[in-house]
C-alpha cells in the first residue's frame, strides 16, 4: 500500500519540498547524463536505499521487473541499432558492433536506476506529501490525483476479495479451462464494478458530511520547515549545483558513436563523481545515522 | 449437505506447480517463437553473404564527397570516420550472381572489406533501405542528407533491392546533402 512508510527511515520525515526536489535531481540526472559511472553510482545508491526501505521484499520487484526491463534493454538494442565502427560479427547482414552493445547496456543502467528511484520515491513520497506540495495551486487536482492512485491499490485489495469470495463459492479464476476463466473473471469484474459505483456514492456523501469544499480549506499534513530541513536543503542544492556545473563544463562527457569515448579520468571527475555519490546517499546516510543512534541509545539502558 | 463442487474444485491444488506450469509454458511459447523467427529468416542468420560467381563483373564506388563542401551541417562526433578525400571505396571491379541486386553486391563487398554498414528492409518500397555506410548516417549532414545509388549515371527512383545487376555496370554510391539534388538525381519532373 501507499500508505505504509518505513518509521525508522528518516529521510521520510524531512520537508516534501525537499524530498521532491531530491527526487527529481536523482530521477533526472541519469536521464540526461549516460555516463556509465555516474548511471552506476545512481543505481548503487537507489538499490542501498531501497533495500534499506523495503528489506528483502525489494528483491522480488526487482528480480521480476527491472532486471527482464534491464536485459531485455541491453540485448534488444545490438539487434536494432547497427551504428560504431568495431564491428564484432553479422547478424541478418548488419553488423553487431561493440558500440551498440555498450550503449543497450548503459541505457538499461539507466532503466535500472530510474525505475528503482522510483520505487524509493513511491515507498517515500505518500499522497499526504503530494497534496501537501501541490495542493496550494491546484487543490482539486491534486485531490483527484491522490484518491486516482489510492483506487489502484484499493481496487486490487477489493478485486482479491471478490475473486476470493467467488472462489470459496466455486467459481474462482483458476480454472485450467480458458473459457470459465475468462466467465469467472467477468463476473469478479462486473461485482468489482458495483461495487466502485456504490463506494463512490459514499465517499462522496462522507466528504460533504465533512464539510468538504467549505473554506478555508487546510492539508491534513502540515509540514515545516525547521532547520533540520534547511540543513539538508543545502546539503542537497551544493550537491546540485557542484554536479551541475561539472557537467556543464563537460566533465562527464560520454559518447557512444561512431565510437565509443568517455573523457579522460581526471582528479576533477573523481571529485565530481564523490559528490555526486554523496548527494545521493544523502537518505541513506541519515538512515544509517539514524539506526546507530538508536542503537547506542539502547545499549545505554 | 457436502458441496461436491467445492471439493472437486481444481483451484485447491498447490500454487507453486501451477506457478511452474506457467513458467514452462511461457519458455515453450518463447522457443517457439525464436524457432519461427529463425526459420523465416532462412536459418541464415547469422551466415555471411554467399560467394560471388566470377563469371559476372561489374564495378563499384562509394564516396560522399558532397559532405565536404557543407561542413557547416556536419555532426561533429563524426568526423572520425569521414575519409579526408571523401572517397569509402575507390572504384573497384567486383563479381556477383545471377540475379543479385545492388543491395546484395554492396552487402557482400562491404562485409568483404570490413566496412560498416547498416540496411533496414522496408516493406512499403520492397527494398532495402541503406541508412549508413562507413557509420555515415542519413540526417548526419542536415535534413536532406542520406544515401543513394546510381547506375551506369542513373538515378533509378526505385529501391536499390529490385534494381538487378547486369554484366558491366557501374554501381556507384552517392551521400547527398540535399535530397540526392546535389549529386545529379532529380526524380520531380
Amino acid at each position: 500500500m501507499a500508505y505504509e512508510t518505513d518509521q525508522r527511515d528518516s529521510f521520510s520525515t524531512v520537508n516534501p519540498i525537499v524530498a521532491f526536489v531530491f527526487f527529481a535531481f536523482a530521477l533526472i540526472m541519469p536521464m540526461l547524463l549516460m555516463h556509465p559511472v555516474l548511471t552506476g553510482i545512481s543505481f548503487f545508491a537507489a538499490l542501498v536505499w531501497l533495500f534499506l526501505l523495503r528489506g528483502k521484499k525489494a528483491f522480488g520487484p526487482l528480480l521480476k521487473f527491472v532486471l527482464p526491463v534491464m536485459l531485455l534493454t541491453a540485448i534488444l538494442n545490438p539487434i536494432f541499432n547497427h551504428g560504431g565502427v568495431t564491428i564484432l560479427f553479422y547478424f541478418r547482414y548488419n553488423p553487431i558492433t561493440l558500440e551498440s552493445i555498450l550503449y543497450g547496456a548503459a541505457s538499461a543502467l539507466m532503466l535500472g536506476a530510474v525505475i528503482t528511484w522510483f520505487s524509493c520515491f513511491n515507498a517515500v513520497f505518500t499522497a499526504d506529501k503530494i497534496i501537501y506540495l501541490t495542493g496550494r495551486f491546484a487543490p482539486s487536482l491534486s485531490l483527484i490525483i491522490s484518491m486516482a492512485l489510492r483506487f489502484v491499490p484499493l481496487f486490487t485489495k477489493q478485486a482479491g476479495r471478490i475473486a476470493l469470495a467467488q472462489r470459496g463459492a466455486g467459481a474462482g479464476t483458476h480454472s485450467r479451462n480458458i473459457f470459465k476463466k475468462a466467465r469467472n473473471g467477468l463476473s469478479i469484474l462486473s461485482a468489482l464494478i458495483t461495487w466502485a459505483l456504490e463506494s463512490s456514492v459514499t465517499t462522496a456523501d462522507s466528504m460533504r458530511a465533512r464539510g468538504y469544499g467549505l473554506h478555508p480549506r487546510k492539508s491534513f499534513a502540515n509540514y515545516r520547515f525547521d532547520g533540520r530541513d534547511a540543513a539538508i536543503g543545502a546539503l542537497i542544492a551544493a550537491g546540485i549545483l557542484a554536479t551541475g556545473l561539472a557537467a556543464g563544463f563537460r566533465v562527464f562527457s560520454v559518447r557512444f558513436f561512431p565510437s565509443f569515448k568517455l573523457n579522460a579520468v581526471t582528479p576533477l571527475f573523481i571529485a565530481a563523481c564523490a559528490v555526486y555519490a554523496l548527494t545521493l546517499l544523502i537518505p541513506t546516510i541519515m538512515y544509517l545515522e539514524e539506526a546507530l543512534k538508536w542503537r547506542l541509545l539502547r545499549s545505554k539502558i | 449437505m457436502v458441496n461436491h463442487r467445492f471439493l472437486n474444485n481444481p483451484n485447491f491444488q498447490s500454487k507453486k506447480s501451477a506457478a511452474l506450469r506457467r513458467v514452462f509454458r511461457a519458455a515453450f511459447a518463447f522457443a517457439l517463437a525464436a524457432l519461427i523467427i529463425l526459420c523465416a529468416s532462412g536459418c541464415s542468420l547469422f551466415a555471411p553473404p554467399p560467394p560471388a560467381d566470377e563469371a559476372n563483373t561489374c564495378t563499384l564506388y562509394i564516396e560522399c564527397t558532397k559532405i565536404l563542401e557543407n561542413m557547416d551541417d556536419f555532426d561533429a562526433d563524426k568526423l572520425d570516420v569521414l575519409p579526408e578525400d571523401g572517397v569509402i571505396l575507390e572504384k573497384i571491379t567486383v563479381n556477383f550472381n545471377e540475379g543479385d541486386s545492388v543491395y546484395d553486391v554492396l552487402v557482400r563487398e562491404t562485409a568483404a572489406r570490413g566496412i560498416h554498414m547498416e540496411a533496414t528492409y522496408t516493406p512499403v518500397y520492397e527494398s532495402a533501405y541503406v541508412e549508413g555506410i562507413h557509420n555515415l548516417y542519413e540526417f548526419d549532414c542536415g535534413e536532406g542528407s542520406g544515401w543513394t545509388y546510381s547506375v551506369n549515371g542513373v538515378f533509378p527512383n526505385y529501391g536499390c533491392s529490385k534494381y538487378i545487376v547486369k554484366d558491366g555496370d557501374a554501381i556507384e554510391w552517392h551521400y547527398t546533402c540535399d535530397f540526392g539534388r546535389d549529386v545529379g538525381a532529380y526524380f520531380d519532373k
